[in-house]
């Protein structure tokens, strides 16, 4: 087996919850994929599925209180994350694994230059001297196609566009193994966001950096990952190759989110939104937690949570009609 | 930023005319005869009536506030003291050093700690040692500044005999009023460093910084505090003239012959230049400080720097 087809980060059983008041909510619920050297992984799912605090459990910058990892193993390259020492996870984070954030408005500290900003983890992770970072930092924003004579300049001075620019060129200056790409996108308008995940791509595949992509945008999904994970309620319910997940989605819900997008060549004229909204998460239903939304539910359903099943090599549904026929 | 700077300089001018007409009228119009007092007990009413000749209060308003204008302004003389036939400028230039003294120490003080104690209450929110810090923040707004200074003497003073009660002379003398003008103002500036810290604490950029593999006392030190900094360097700002105009109180609890004291027994005696005087001195520290506090807030956020650059470039169009 060659050194690409070797698992690269592997997740087990993550188990997140926040506590606020008396109340726990449980963000996420015994979480688990895999991810191969090079490639990318999409988690896909509505606002609140717990996508953002999957990725922030996996670097453990979750704020705590809230939040309280419960159980689970993330290895990496053989080592557990989990089990490290808080200064061990300081050489983790920004240098093995970066993180690329939502929102570009507010991921930068408005009161230091954006070069700063790049040259603090380089210093981090680096053996570099201040002008080698400052060389370095100025070499990555040209190829984020920020022009290098910005680097003393202040984030309040740039587009939303170009803030994300430099966000991601601080998550790649230090050639990170993993990028968790949290809504790269959502943010921008459409024209930008195509140059984004453009740009993204491209880095990935000179650098051969894995990645986990955070959407809920199919498209961005189709367009630049290898898998994909759907997440429900703080659980995966979908997990398979992106090639076999858009030609042959199992779920409900997962049809029900091809079925809120509009068709290119179907000629439909309206969309069809999935009926009702995402359960409390402080309250999930004992049985399947899209049973109250799912137009199949049965008794069963109601009652019991469904397993994971493969119904197809690599294709992974959790659903009781799952590989039957709707 | 220096037309910015000069700018606020011009605009202080105007600060202390308009300190300097109300000052004057009010003490103008305070009921009691100045030439009384200083003209003594015993004096007849002729020798009264002499003496207000010689001070130039028997000219009209108009003629003596020109007079007062005129002389402050043009000749930068603050005249004599009625009491001690004295120029006041003189007096005050030895008297403004204690002063100084005790409020700059104090403000070092108050900056200090009142930051550490903030940020040690924030990391540490919920927990015990936020409780205890904010409930030592609390007990120092609540006492009175003079109480402490009662209490203070009483213990390390009368009980202790550690150090000396009133007056000055070495360091020894100025440690008590300057732990009792900080005091109220660590406090402030504990409590509003806590809160702006908090406000920081679960922004974005925080993350982001986190996300770098940046170390906690770092992250504290070097991303939440400056972006904090704002609400701080409004209370010091305040903290700061508060303190030097706050010290007649400290100042005549511990004897010390300094600015505060030499306006609180010229008002007794009405020795009107000597309070004119000080209350211009007053003013002017306080503008100088909240100019000090615009520059900072420049300083410190580049956001704001940029406003005063663009407002010079219109200009020099």
């Amino acid at each position: 087996m060659s050194k690409a087809d070797e698992v690269f980060l592997k997740v087990e059983d993550l188990e997140v919850i926040y506590t606020s008041g008396k109340k726990n909510v449980q963000a996420v619920n015994k979480v688990s994929f895999e991810l191969k050297k090079g490639q990318t992984i999409a988690l896909v799912g509505e606002t609140g599925a717990g996508k953002t605090t999957i990725a922030k459990s996996i670097l453990r910058i979750l704020p705590n209180p809230p939040a309280k990892m419960l159980g689970g193993r993330i290895t990496l390259e053989g080592r557990e994350l989990t089990s490290l020492s808080e200064e061990e996870m300081l050489d983790i984070r920004g240098g093995k694994i970066a993180m690329i954030f939502q929102d570009p408005m507010t991921a930068l500290n408005p009161l230091m230059t954006v070069g700063d900003q790049i040259v603090e983890g380089l210093l981090l992770h680096n053996d570099y001297d201040k002008d080698a970072a400052e060389n370095r930092a100025k070499e990555m924003l040209e190829l984020v196609g920020i022009p290098k004579d910005r680097f003393v300049e202040y984030p309040y001075q740039f587009s939303g566009g170009m803030k994300q620019r430099v966000v991601i060129a601080m998550a790649l200056a230090c050639n990170p193994l993993l990028l968790l790409a949290d809504e790269p996108t959502t943010a921008l308008d459409v024209t930008i966001q195509a140059q984004v995940l453009d740009l993204i791509r491209n880095l990935k595949e000179k650098y051969n950096t894995s990645m986990i992509l955070i959407t809920h945008d199919l498209g961005v999904v189709a367009e630049t990952s290898d898998t994909v994970a759907v997440v429900y309620a703080g659980e995966i319910i979908e997990y398979a190759d992106k090639r076999e997940l858009f030609i042959n989605p199992c779920h409900p819900y997962t049809n029900g989110l091809f079925g809120s997008l509009p068709g290119m060549t179907e000629g439909e004229s309206r969309l069809k939104p999935i009926a009702g909204s995402p359960p409390d998460p402080t309250d999930l239903p004992k049985g399947c937690a899209f049973a109250p939304r799912c137009p199949y539910v049965m008794d069963e359903c109601i009652e019991s949570k469904p397993d994971m099943k493969e119904i197809s090599p690599g294709h992974f549904c959790r659903c009781i009609k799952a590989g039957k026929e709707i | 930023m220096v037309k910015y700077i000069i700018k606020r300089l011009l605009g202080m001018i105007l600060i202390l005319l308009a300190t300097s007409l109300i000052i004057f009228t009010i003490l103008y119009f305070t009921p009691g005869d100045p030439a009384r007092t200083i003209a003594g007990a015993t004096a007849t009413a002729e020798d009264v009536e002499n003496m207000r000749h010689i001070m130039g209060l028997d000219k009209s308003y108009i003629e003596q506030l020109g007079d007062f204008l005129y002389s402050t302004f043009i000749k930068f003389d603050l005249g004599d003291s009625w009491v001690y036939n004295k120029p006041v400028i003189n007096e005050m230039m030895i008297r403004l050093p204690r002063t100084l003294f005790i409020g700059l120490s104090a403000m070092a003080l108050n900056l200090f700690l009142g930051i550490v104690m903030g940020i040690f209450a924030a990391t540490h929110e919920g927990k015990w040692q936020d409780s205890l810090t904010m409930g030592f923040a609390m007990v120092f707004i609540s006492c009175p500044d003079f109480w402490v200074a009662l209490m203070m003497i009483l213990l390390f003073s009368a009980t202790l005999n550690l150090l000396p009660a009133y007056g000055i002379g070495g360091i020894q003398y100025y440690i008590m009023p300057i732990i009792c003008s900080a005091l109220g103002g660590i406090a402030v500036n504990a409590r509003q460093t806590r809160a702006s810290i908090l406000g920081v604490f679960r922004e974005d950029y925080i993350t982001t910084a986190k996300a770098k593999g940046q170390k906690e006392n770092i992250i504290v030190w070097g991303h939440m505090l400056p972006n904090a900094l704002m609400p701080i360097i409004t209370s010091i700002g305040n903290g700061f003239a508060k303190i030097v105009a706050g010290t007649p109180v400290i100042e005549s609890v511990f004897s010390i012959p300094g600015l505060g004291l030499y306006m609180l027994t010229a008002i007794n005696s009405r020795d009107y230049p000597v309070v004119r005087a000080c209350v211009l001195f007053f003013a002017f520290f306080t503008a100088i400080s909240m100019l000090l506090v615009d520059l900072a807030y420049a300083f410190v956020d580049p956001r704001i720097r940029a406003r005063y650059q663009t407002v010079k470039k219109k200009e020099t169009k």
